[in-house]
């Protein structure tokens, strides 16, 4: 067993005061590494320390290996929490924190090596004997790119092994409009992400987007804590997740969350992860996606139904403890709903707007949760994301839970900044989403399109 | 949405003005609102009205390789720069016009090249923009920081060996003797 009385928080925002909360709760003192910008937010205030380790942009502050590591180091923390993004998925920090002795909280350096290459990880679930989505091997120009897409069937999406986040990755229709993005899809993640290569996967336009919650330690154990829907996307953003996935039957809910298991199982996984999968309705057949191996944004509606904190798993595997469940004891109550509300223009053009937030009031009451970092006055700096909070509510029942977000919904109120609340309004009240009959196309093709936005 | 033309810039919204210039490609910016006007160079351009600190990445960026840090920060003596200054240090510095040299980077502040070895500079000496004042230490890299300014070193405000934060006012140092006094 590893002693973490002091973490190193590398990260900001609202996942840093949700480290932070969970620190407070367990005795463990907080480091809070800021940026310049970041001196005054609502997370310094509220860590035990916070260190300024940079200035405002991330390339030199949040993204920088040696500065966070320093930071660890000179303030005697004995962990680094890296939260989501930024190095969260970076195994040098991992590799790094080995070297001085500093314990990174999230799975080893191996792990994130061989699940950040998205097609190496396709190989690691097909030897775990999990379908994936249809696919070609890597693809080196564009003739190549073309055969693989006719024997695959068009349309495909082309994709990079080493993107992430939404980048990376776009659909594509025909022959000739394969031929036109390649090369430019080819050069941008080669700088993006220093690695060009791209594969082709069949692209499923009425799939849900399916998630498993994994938690693992470093005996072996692996459990899961139920799925995620998070069909509702946009430009393969998450906007609204969650928890359980009401399409499945429970027979293949217990299908898929055995397969992430074994995915997780095969790679000897040891912290939390999220195994994504695709949905296809028309078939009933679900296909690995990716694996993601940090906390998720998304991570709260499991604990809302789940009742684990699982941040606070994460610091006890990466502890070397053993989980503090078995899956016997993960009991699966209610469900719960996730909005992400952005500093967005509500014009339809989803600008970010940064600026001073006047008013910033949030519903209260009993089902709902507010992660986040925001407060009348806070100044939301323009250097990063936009998301403002997450708004969880949970019942009893997913028609219990909708109802309750609507309600919610108008009962948050904001000025100063424009957000995504009346786009969110918008799509709670839609008989489609009411009744679950969405894909991850439905918010772009059907809302969007319905709206006349431009996209 | 009190009135409508004069907006209301405080000390936040200046911060934040300066970082999206430092961060931007732009040389200069100029921001008039009411009686309040800002204008802004980056530090290689000729006449430099208000320079704080958030000019210093920049600085920071076009030396990293070499491994050497200018940190100079001076402040004009323009009403508004003075109380960003106050404001952002409430030190002795801006009361009697002292300059500050900041810690161009987060890490461990050493006073010598080696231990046991003499001090770059001690209160009282006199430093040019070139001469080296201390070293910085991120894992095993060591950092030279270049002093950024002329004049007497009036007070060692970190301690040797000890970690010090990006922006960290390390040393505070008097100027040269200004003849043009406005």
């Amino acid at each position: 067993m590893k002693n973490i009385s002091r973490i190193l928080i590398a990260n900001r925002g609202e996942i840093a005061v949700r480290i932070i909360k969970t620190c407070k709760r367990l005795g463990i003192t907080s480091v809070l590494a800021v940026s310049d910008a970041d001196k005054e937010s609502l997370a310094a205030q509220m860590a035990d320390r916070s260190v300024c380790v940079g200035s405002s942009a991330a390339r030199d502050s949040y993204l920088k290996v040696d500065s966070l590591v320093a930071a660890a180091l000179g303030t005697k923390a004995d962990a680094i929490h890296p939260g989501y993004g930024f190095l969260s998925e970076t195994p040098e920090l991992a590799e790094m924190c080995e070297k001085v002795d500093l314990t990174f909280i999230g799975p080893s350096a191996n792990c994130l090596r061989q699940m950040g290459n998205k097609l190496l990880s396709r190989e690691i679930a097909e030897k775990a004997g999990v379908q994936t989505i249809p696919g070609s091997t890597k693809i080196c120009n564009s003739a190549q790119a073309s055969r693989a897409a006719e024997q695959i069937g068009l349309p495909v999406m082309l994709k990079a092994a080493a993107g992430g986040g939404g980048r990376g990755m776009t659909i594509v229709r025909d022959l000739e409009e394969l031929n036109n993005v390649f090369d430019i899809l080819s050069s941008e993640v080669k700088s993006a992400f220093g690695d060009g290569s791209l594969f082709i996967e069949r692209y499923f336009p009425k799939a849900k987007h399916i998630e498993v919650q994994i938690l693992a330690d470093c005996f072996g154990n692996v459990i899961h804590l139920g799925e995620r829907d998070c069909s509702i996307q946009r430009r393969y953003q998450k906007v609204i997740e969650e928890a359980p996935a009401y399409a499945l039957s429970g027979e293949l809910r217990t299908t898929i969350c055995k397969a992430a298991v074994g995915i997780a199982e095969s790679v000897a996984y040891d912290n939390c992860g999220t195994v994504e999968f695709i949905f296809d309705e028309e078939t009933d057949n679900f296909y690995f996606l990716e694996m993601n191996t940090r906390i998720q944004v998304e991570h709260p509606v499991s604990e809302q139904i789940t009742g684990i904190d699982i941040i606070q798993e994460q610091i006890e595997s990466a502890a070397l403890k053993p989980l503090s469940i078995s899956q016997d004891n993960v009991r699966i109550k209610g469900h719960a709903i996730e909005c992400r509300i952005n500093a967005e223009l509500s014009d339809g053009s989803f600008k970010p707007c940064p600026g001073r937030i006047q008013l910033w009031n949030p519903p209260t009451g009993p089902g709902i949760r507010i992660d986040s970092h925001c407060f009348t006055g806070y100044s939301v700096p323009p250097f990063y994301d936009s998301l403002l909070a997450k708004l969880i509510v949970t019942a009893d029942d997913r028609f219990e839970a909708v109802k309750q977000m609507q309600i919610c919904l108008d009962n948050f109120h904001v000025s100063g900044v424009d957000t995504t609340i009346p786009f969110l309004k918008n799509i709670l009240h839609r008989p489609d989403y009411i009744q679950g009959k969405v894909n991850s196309r439905w918010l772009e093709d059907v809302v969007l399109k319905s709206k006349g936005s431009s996209l | 949405m009190d009135n409508g033309n004069n907006i209301k810039i405080d000390n936040d919204d200046l911060i934040q003005i300066l970082s999206l210039i430092d961060s931007s490609d732009f040389d200069q910016c100029e921001l008039s609102t009411g009686d309040f006007k800002l204008i802004v160079r980056k530090s290689n351009c000729a006449e430099t009205i208000i320079k704080s600190e958030e000019s210093q990445p920049h600085q920071l960026g076009k030396n990293e390789d070499r491994n050497e840090f200018d940190a100079s920060h001076e402040m004009s003596s323009t009403k508004s720069s003075r109380e960003i200054a106050a404001d952002r240090e409430p030190s002795e510095s801006a009361k009697e016009g002292l300059l500050t040299i900041r810690a161009p980077m987060i890490g461990t502040f050493y006073r010598a090249p080696s231990p046991g070895a003499k001090a770059f500079v001690e209160v009282g000496d006199k430093v040019n923009e070139n001469d080296i004042v201390c070293i910085i230490e991120v894992m095993k890299v060591m950092s030279s920081v270049k002093a950024g300014v002329q004049g007497r070193v009036v007070k060692i405000l970190a301690e040797n060996g000890v970690l010090v934060e990006y922006g960290q006012s390390i040393f505070l140092i008097e100027p040269e003797q200004n003849h043009e006094a406005h």
